[in-house]
């Protein structure tokens, strides 16, 4: 199933319709024009080999992350280098401060971005699927990748999306990761078959 | 059921305006159906006048078109939306009474009720104007110490670079003077040799000594130059110790160090210290047949003893010998050892009861030293 190019492709369309979205407002927020660009996506089993843990090595790393519920379980995390972290919010404020040190007010630009990525991409999947998701508020952490998938199942599935975000000709690397309870990848998996065997 | 009973009913009216922060709830098409008493207390805005009122009404005209695209996504089936101070410092503007807005960090929560069957947005709008205030006190804090480690760095590159220049200098002219001061003893050492009368000889005599006292206090500056320059480190007092007794070639003593473990913060010319004191016992003392090094508690810190079985010395002299004018061409001197231990707070004094034997207290604080185990 995680190998099926029909489903990737589904899957990386609405990654890319949701950052889409979420490029338009990061667009008037920083009243400049954001390109944000999807160029890899993978699907695998939490506890195979190249999991969260071994596709982002052990670095830490600075992470939004929001839980959700409904007909699909399981959180999605923006995730970035300390480096990236401090570039991007560097670009959003105009900051002159150039460390890779993360104070309060910065952890929360972050948060409010990755907030509006993860909304793109969960709002984008959740209209796809034509049923509302529940969400809790976002988290902003600093850790290794690892942690994400903590309270989560060797058997559960997770989708690795690289990103790259161009502002005014700079670019950041993100990375977004959706860890998703065993069985709640299936609606999502059906609903791509459908709607490709209608077309 | 009309809003303001929803809200009675299911309580949350209440809790909104229990709250310190500033709430409201606006319906699916965006307009007010709540306004709790922050707000009212921030913008002056009763309940009624902003029910039934478009939000953008209140919101920052900065925040208009975004705000637009933000809860559009919040009703497209997006989750919570965060509001950072950073980037929307000022939502609904709410100023102080003596002046300046407040700075908010907002939270747009969609969900079901209170109003039967419909879908709403909670706004929590929070007043994080200290919190910002102190980090932003904290990164001024933060960044002149850092401006200042910064100057302070380049002082030091910049003393360093002249602190070699100098040393140079000084090396160079102390080859020079030494050349000629050879010259100058050898030719005072043939004319005593040559002379004719008592007279004579005695002047000769006379210029030899001053100039071998000039040879020695010149040597004393070749030492004293390296003092101080390399930064102190932790070092571990048995391997000093042993190092200082391998460089004493010959030197028939036993030595019992007590000191395993044990580390001392000193400038790196620590072992030079201890080998002067060895140097001593075996020149001045007489009898020398043990050196023994060991530590002790006490309640300023920690005191490493060094001690050997030789004449000692007579109370007279024990302040005397650490002074610049004992120095002798035999090496480092205790004027100097006393000068290579006080750049990290160490004391040394002499201690011992004369004709049983030398003994050395090396005091510190307790920061100085430390135990590893190894």
């Amino acid at each position: 199933m995680t190998e099926d190019p029909v489903v990737l492709d589904g899957i990386r369309e609405l990654i890319n319709i949701g950052v889409g979205k979420a490029a338009g407002i990061l667009g008037e927020l920083t009243s400049s024009h954001v390109i944000l660009e999807v160029p890899t996506l993978s699907i695998g089993e939490v506890g195979n080999a190249g999991g969260p843990g071994e596709v982002l090595g052990n670095a830490p790393l600075s992470m939004v992350f929001i839980d959700f519920s409904g007909p699909m379980r399981g959180r999605m995390a923006i995730m970035f280098s300390p480096e990236s972290a401090a570039n991007l919010v560097i670009l959003l404020t105009n900051e002159a401060d150039t460390t890779a040190e993360m104070d309060m007010i910065r952890a929360e630009t972050l948060t409010e971005v990755g907030n509006i990525l993860i909304n793109g991409v969960m709002g984008t999947i959740s209209n796809f699927l034509g049923q509302p998701l529940t969400y809790a508020l976002p988290v902003y952490a600093q850790n290794r990748a690892a942690y994400l998938a903590t309270p989560f199942g060797e058997k559960d599935h997770f989708l690795f999306a690289s990103t790259r975000f161009q502002v005014k000709q700079r670019s950041v690397h993100g990375d977004m990761l959706i860890v998703l309870e065993m069985g709640s990848l299936q609606p999502l998996v059906k609903k791509i078959h459908a709607v490709m065997d209608q077309e | 059921m009309g809003v303001k009973e929803a809200m009675q009913r299911s309580g949350i009216g209440a809790f909104l305006d229990s709250i310190p922060d500033g709430a409201c709830i606006l319906d699916g098409n965006r307009r007010v159906v709540y306004w709790n008493a922050i707000l009212t207390e921030w913008t002056g805005i009763s309940p009624e006048s902003a029910r039934g009122r478009d939000i953008s009404e209140f919101i920052h005209y900065d925040q208009q078109r975004v705000l637009s695209l933000i809860l559009t996504q919040v009703m497209e089936g997006g989750g919570a939306v965060y509001l950072s101070p950073q980037l929307h410092p000022h939502f609904i503007p709410a100023p102080y009474p003596n002046g300046g807005l407040r700075i908010q960090q907002t939270i747009i929560q969609p969900q079901r009720g209170p109003l039967p069957g419909e879908s709403t947005l909670l706004l929590i709008i929070h007043d994080v104007t200290e919190i910002v205030r102190q980090v932003k006190a904290y990164r001024a804090v933060r960044d002149r110490a850092l401006q200042e480690l910064e100057e302070r760095t380049r002082a030091e590159n910049a003393l360093q670079v002249s602190n070699r220049k100098l040393n140079l200098l000084s090396s160079i002219t102390r080859h020079d003077i030494l050349n000629s001061l050879t010259a100058l003893l050898m030719c005072a050492s043939m004319m005593k040799e040559e002379a004719k009368d008592e007279g004579s000889r005695e002047g000769f005599e006379k210029i030899e000594s001053i100039g071998w006292t000039i040879k020695r206090q010149i040597d004393f500056t070749k030492n004293y130059q390296d003092v101080g320059v390399k930064s102190p480190q932790w070092q571990n007092v048995q391997s000093i110790v042993n190092q200082a007794r391998e460089q004493l070639e010959g030197a028939g003593f036993r030595l019992e160090c007590r000191v395993k473990d044990l580390e001392v913060y000193a400038d790196p010319l620590l072992s030079k210290v201890f080998y002067n004191l060895m140097e001593n016992s075996m020149r001045h003392g007489e009898r020398v047949t043990e050196i023994r090094v060991s530590y002790r508690h006490d309640p300023r810190g920690i005191t490493l003893v060094y001690a050997d079985n030789g004449i000692g010395i007579p109370d007279s002299e024990k302040e005397k010998i650490f002074r610049r004018e004992s120095y002798k061409n035999t090496g480092f001197g205790l004027f100097l050892s006393r000068e290579i231990l006080s750049i990290t707070g160490l004391e040394i004094r002499e201690t011992g009861v004369a004709g049983e034997g030398a003994r050395f207290e090396i005091h510190g604080p307790g920061e100085a030293f430390r135990i590893v185990q190894e």
